[in-house]
């Protein structure tokens, strides 16, 4: 290696770490507040390591609201619509990539064109789509309407198509049916892409706030971020126990991106889609 | 060219969804105005159980005290069971009553601001109060009624119609740092004069220690009618046709807190979020702020300074808004579910329980004569800062019913911390907010 090369090597590693610096800050700022005293919290300048380990903050933010039921709840949502969306998009996005049909494109086309209608206009038609088909403050309110998603049908559709046709030649020689080829042959492959898929879902399911909050009413159907806002008033709010909440909670979505944060680079990268 | 087009298409379609989705949310609108409700027919008395929802915006310690205060007025009589049901911020509160508004499944009761009380009393959703307080069985007498602050009083009635029963009511108040007030050897400002030179003598730079003298919620906007009432104006005309940013009040008023902003001697919490941090680490001498923080204050003052509270400064007038919200109920819900709300109602406006409230959340008892009883007369003596509030119950006024009153305080964010952050001179800043509040009321008023 050549002095230049090993220069523009480690200019470039210093911008990244710099990079996942920035990126980390408020994640450290998030757990070193959730071990702070109440007056140590918004100190200037800030005090990165508290000066007493405040564990009990942890315990104490448990207690504010039954979040053992607000978790059974997230993850009971998280599977399910996570699952539910996995078969929906396979299954569109086959057809979207491998089927001729009439009307194709247009269908597509449409269905794109949904993705760019705000969800904020969306939520009082739902809501009460929802109330006539009696399902506000049930289960269903809370993962019917997520079941189906344009994003990962579009993300896969692209990945499909990048998949050869002459496998699919091949197995049809071989006698396959496209539901077959389908399942033993495009899902294996599109590997990559399902895991990113399921993955936003599963991190947009556990964060959704504004939907399992409209939608439920009774505690026993509420979620863990409709939980987090026991911490806040309209005068202030009380970090340290809003933080080692939040810590907890985002703790197993953090965990779950590490396992699987490769393939999530990888299926981006491969469907082609920036940014 | 054929994607071309398609995305042309998809474009046009989102377009329409979009604008399709406004039209007839304006329909709906219509329907629901002419849907009337007959009067209230109020029973007798309840003979069968009634359980009833209440939907509220309350959160941690606020949540536990109106548990304890509901479970009480549960087991005080066997009719009545009311289920608190828990909708997150007011924001989403608001949200979710358009939402349920508009798919006809309202709950029985909820808490509500006097501008979104505007816009249901306007689409007939919630019940008129008057024939339940003047009702012979379950009424209040005369006295009762008066009772009531005379100020939270008028902020319910539209066409003299009581449509809300005051609940969570909190003003502004002045919070002090007694030893630097001490240090410096001033009193407690208490009109702009003494306020002004106190900002200033109390702004210093000693021993690398930067202190300024007063500090300002970033809200700031939505305390400026504050100020121009302080002045001898009032933001908002007679007729409630116009709002009158304009005048030579208005400008004294922004002039004031302009001045002392360029001078140095007064800030916004900006990345503080809240003045309660600044204040409680000795970074600001005053603070003006709501005295619902109080707790905060304390919290992040213990252990550092010491602190007090006293009424807001006068101008040429006395003038503080009282804000929090109001109990209303639905035209939703049966004749006997409103009976069961109108009951916890006045339960809750009692002069026991609003004291009670009042002394463990920091919001104000909405009774006069709760100021009498022992029980709060003791507590004020023991924890004076909490006592201030109430006693600017006469500087009280509250924003009359405008229509557009979001647009307004919209409007009213925006331009006055451009002014006070320096991007706009004052003239440029009212004018600005004179029409954006304007437009928002005659689009309002169409």
């Amino acid at each position: 290696m050549t002095t230049k090369q090993a220069l523009s090597k480690s200019t470039i590693y210093i911008l990244l770490a710099l990079g996942a610096i920035l990126m980390l800050l408020p994640f450290v700022w998030m757990i070193s507040t959730s071990l702070k005293a109440s007056n140590e919290v918004m100190v200037m300048p800030p005090k990165w390591i508290p000066s007493v380990f405040q564990w009990d903050n942890y315990s104490k933010a448990i207690e504010v609201a039954p979040f053992g039921r607000y978790a059974f709840n997230s993850i009971f949502v998280l599977v399910v619509s996570t699952i539910g969306e996995l078969i929906t998009t396979i299954l569109a996005a086959y057809a979207f990539s491998r089927i001729n049909f009439y009307g194709k494109n247009v269908v597509f086309a449409v269905l794109l064109g949904t993705m760019m209608v705000p969800g904020e206009v969306l939520l009082t038609p739902n809501f009460v789509t929802l109330s006539n088909l009696g399902w506000i403050d049930h289960y269903e309110a809370l993962i019917v309407p997520w079941l189906a998603s344009i994003f990962s049908i579009f993300l896969l559709r692209q990945f499909f198509l990048g998949i050869p046709q002459e496998l699919s030649y091949a197995a049809k020689i071989d006698g396959c049916s496209d539901f077959r080829f389908l399942w033993s042959i495009m899902v294996p492959l599109a590997k990559p892409a399902l895991i990113t898929i399921a993955l936003l879902k599963a991190i947009g399911s556990w964060n959704a706030f504004l939907w399992p909050l409209i939608v439920t009413n009774s505690e026993n159907m509420r979620t863990l971020p409709v939980g987090l806002t026991a911490f806040s008033t309209e005068t202030g709010t009380v970090y340290e126990l809003l933080m080692a909440a939040s810590t907890m909670i985002i703790l197993p979505m953090i965990i779950l991106y590490i396992i699987l944060q490769k393939y999530i680079i990888e299926g981006v990268a491969r469907a082609g889609i920036k940014g | 060219m054929k994607k071309f087009l398609l995305l042309i298409l998809a474009s046009v379609l989102a377009v329409g969804l979009v604008a399709c989705g406004n039209a007839s949310k304006k329909d709906d609108a219509a329907k629901s105005n002419d849907k009337q409700e007959s009067a209230a027919d109020i029973p007798e008395k309840l003979d069968k159980p009634v359980e009833i929802e209440f939907w509220h915006a309350m959160t941690g310690g606020l949540e536990e005290t109106l548990k304890e205060m509901t479970d009480e007025f549960n087991k005080s009589q066997d009719k009545i069971t009311v289920k608190l049901v828990s909708q997150g911020s007011y924001d989403d509160l608001s949200k979710k009553l358009m939402a349920s508004a508009k798919a006809k499944t309202s709950p029985v009761m909820s808490q509500a601001y006097e501008d979104w009380m505007t816009q249901y009393v306007e689409n007939d959703l919630i019940t008129d109060l008057t024939p339940y307080i003047e009702d012979k069985n379950h009424g209040w007498t005369k006295e009762e009624l008066d009772d009531i602050v005379e100020v939270f009083r008028d902020a319910n009635t539209w066409d003299n119609k009581m449509y809300g029963v005051p609940f969570n009511k909190s003003t502004e108040v002045l919070y002090y740092n007694t030893d630097m007030l001490k240090d410096k050897g001033l009193d407690v400002p208490t009109n702009w004069d003494e306020y002004k030179k106190a900002a200033a003598a109390l702004t210093t730079n000693e021993g690398g220690k930067k202190v300024i003298g007063l500090g300002l919620e970033n809200s700031i906007g939505l305390s400026f009618p504050t100020y121009v009432r302080q002045a001898g104006g009032t933001t908002i005309s007679e007729d409630l046709k116009s709002v009158t940013f304009d005048t030579p009040e208005s400008k004294d008023a922004l002039t004031f807190l302009h001045d002392m902003v360029t001078e140095g001697t007064a800030r916004l919490a900006g990345e503080d979020g809240f003045m309660s941090g600044p204040f409680g680490r000795g970074d600001v001498a005053l603070y003006v702020g709501s005295s619902a923080g109080i707790g905060f204050v304390g919290a992040e003052a213990e252990g550092k300074i010491n602190w007090d509270v006293a009424p807001l400064p006068k101008g040429k007038e006395a003038a503080t808004a009282f804000q929090g919200t109001n109990l209303v109920m639905y035209n939703s819900a049966t004749p006997e579910e409103k009976l069961a709300a109108w009951e916890y109602m006045k339960f809750l406006a009692s002069p026991e329980q609003t004291v009670h409230w009042a002394k463990n959340t920091g919001y104000v008892p909405v009774r006069t004569s709760a100021l009498d009883l022992p029980e709060w007369k003791d507590y004020v003596k023991e924890n004076p800062e909490y006592g201030v509030a109430a006693s600017q119950f006469d500087a009280g006024y509250y924003d009359p019913h405008i229509k557009g009153k979001s647009g307004i305080n919209e409007a009213l964010k925006k331009e006055i911390q451009a002014v006070l952050l320096k991007q706009k001179d004052v003239d440029k800043g009212l004018a600005d907010l004179q029409s954006t509040a304007q437009s928002a009321v005659d689009k309002a008023n169409k």
